[in-house]
């Protein structure tokens, strides 16, 4: 099974690629936590001003909590789901400020495009 | 690289921040109590409330509340349960979709959330002739312009906080409770207290009805779980349970208020503003425009946070293809699906020209409550189904559940029942709202994966890098 770091950079790498997308979030500072509940494995990423400017597991506070199953992350970060199927249908939870959910949602729906 | 290792904690106010934010603050069992009652709180529900004192009268009214409430204190249990296991802001829907399945989510969760819309159209000429009693317009435009004028505030991304919340919930509370304080002295004072309150018992059914309707004045209250993704999980189950008390004491206070109005208009009597008459018999034109402003204020308050919630969820909707695709749009700079609340704004628009025309006054509240009956019914039925399902509970316990979710619907049975001349309008309400949910359910398909992105894999790093 995919690692969710390698997924995660997978995602970034992505994200980073679209300029007008990054443009559009500049001053958002975020840091979040995936959590799969299932492996009990977890990834962090700290965004800055729009970039994510690192990645890994080494950070004590946190914006926003995500979590939900391996699978369901991976999907998510793989972009082949959009993380509102999951989150309205209860497989997916957040902890944090709406406003980061709404800003990572949007993100994501612009790069998985339905 | 992936590690079992402590999960970060997440930021509160007095932490400091990495960078330009701020963290939020927590909203505290008092903040989440005045949002839990004041979305319960609608100005709807005083002529709800009215409508039930009507029926049944005096102190039997009050006990209708009572048993209202304690149903509902049962369920802030029930709903405490429901949120600790998933912790969402999709609430029911992510509740009952876990514990059964998406469809019967879609299907059973829907038609609650439709009513709500449908009261919307009610609330909104409630508070047009609350602005006519303050102002030479006429009703139905001041519902026009309280929609339109709440759309634009949430068009614009602007969200009622916590503070601005709980000063209207409170202040409506006092202000209405006071005036019901004051009627029965009057009462008192013309040594008509007792007969007021002290009436011929009602029939059976007509009870069992008024106990369902009562379940109406409650609906909304179950929200306070949408707050579980920024409050702790204590914090939301306090508030539950303080949500019911507060509103059972609003409620049965007010409803002796409403029994020792002086003359209280005969049935179908179209649009009748319960508060603006309690009002009046306590003062002059100053306290009528207090209260209809409070009521007002009440009312934004509530349909602002509503509008925005159901936004988003049409909007996750629309990007599932269970609501048309155009509705999946954001807005990147306001992060508001405007589409979404333009489409509701049509609707509620629709809705409250249906209530006018139509009168459906007394068919809309019945209607609601045969939905919140039922659905309620469900999540009591949901709680006793993986995950949510305590193993250690006791089968006696899993049997109570079953009669509560029985006696819910034999409450919405009897609201039916006893609807009367309303009873056709009622159902024909219900019978839209489920086969539109039905036809979202049906839409509703497995999950939808596409092919995963084509990124090449980078090298990976053991410790925090930088991308």
């Amino acid at each position: 099974m995919t690692p969710l770091p390698e997924a995660l950079e997978k995602f970034v790498k992505a994200y980073h690629g679209n300029q007008n997308l990054v443009n559009e979030q500049a001053g958002w500072d975020c840091a979040i936590v995936l959590v799969a509940s299932d492996s009990k494995e977890s990834v962090a990423l700290q965004i800055e001003n729009g970039r994510v400017d690192k990645i890994g597991t080494e950070l004590e506070e946190v914006d926003l909590v995500i979590t939900s199953n391996h699978e369901v992350l991976l999907d998510i970060l793989e972009l082949r789901r959009d993380p509102n199927e999951p989150y309205m249908f209860g497989e997916l939870t957040i902890q944090g400020p709406e406003d980061h959910f709404m800003r990572l949602d949007y993100v994501m729906t612009v790069l998985c495009p339905v | 690289m992936t590690t079992q290792q402590k999960i970060p904690k997440l930021k509160t106010a007095g932490t400091a921040a990495a960078g330009r934010r701020r963290p939020q603050r927590q909203p505290g069992v008092g903040a989440l109590l005045a949002a839990g009652s004041g979305t319960a709180m609608a100005s709807v529900c005083a002529i709800g409330l009215f409508h039930i004192e009507r029926l049944v009268g005096g102190l039997w009214s009050v006990a209708a509340v009572c048993i209202g409430g304690a149903i509902c204190a049962v369920l802030a249990r029930i709903f405490g349960r429901l949120s600790n296991v998933i912790p969402s802001g999709a609430a029911l829907l992510a509740f009952v979709s876990r514990g059964l399945n998406r469809r019967l989510g879609v299907a059973l969760v829907s038609p609650y959330l439709l009513m709500m819309l449908f009261l919307v159209g009610f609330e909104a000429l409630i508070v047009g002739a609350l602005i006519a009693r303050m102002a030479p317009i006429p009703t139905p435009v001041g519902a026009l312009l309280f929609l339109v004028g709440t759309w634009l505030v949430c068009r614009s991304g602007l969200q009622i906080g916590y503070r601005a919340q709980a000063f209207s919930t409170w202040t409506l509370f006092i202000a209405l409770v006071g005036l019901s304080i004051m009627a029965m002295f009057h009462a008192a004072d013309q040594g008509e207290l007792s007969s007021r309150l002290l009436t011929q018992a009602p029939s059976l059914s007509s009870f069992i009805a008024a106990v369902g309707q009562a379940l109406f004045l409650f609906m909304g209250f179950e929200l306070v779980t949408s707050h579980a993704e920024v409050a702790t999980k204590q914090a939301v189950s306090k508030a539950l349970w303080g949500s019911v008390i507060v509103l059972t004491l609003f409620y049965g206070t007010v409803s002796l208020g409403f029994s020792c109005l002086d003359n209280p208009p005969a049935q179908g009597h179209g649009l009748y503003v319960p508060q603006l008459a309690i009002a009046e018999q306590a003062g002059g034109q100053g306290v009528i425009v207090m209260v209809a402003l409070i009521c007002v204020l009440a009312s934004f308050s509530s349909f602002n946070g509503a509008l925005l919630a159901l936004s988003r969820f049409s909007y996750a909707l629309a990007v599932q293809g269970v609501l048309p695709r155009p509705l999946a749009k954001m807005d990147p700079r306001t992060l508001t699906a405007r589409a979404a609340l333009a489409a509701l704004l049509g609707l509620a628009l629709a809705f409250t020209l249906l209530v006018y025309f139509f009168s459906l006054y007394e068919a809309s509240i019945f209607s609601a409550a045969i939905s919140a009956a039922l659905v309620y019914a469900v999540a009591t039925l949901t709680a006793e189904r993986p995950p949510f399902r305590a193993t250690e509970r006791l089968g006696i316990r899993r049997v109570a559940s079953l009669l509560l979710a029985l006696g819910l619907i034999a409450l919405a049975i009897g609201v039916i029942v006893d609807a009367g001349e309303d009873r056709i309008s009622t159902i024909l309400l219900l019978i839209c709202a489920y086969a539109a949910a039905l036809y979202a359910a049906w839409r509703t398909g497995r999950t939808h994966k596409k092919a995963p992105i084509n990124v090449p894999t980078p090298s990976l790093k053991k410790t925090m890098a930088s991308p």
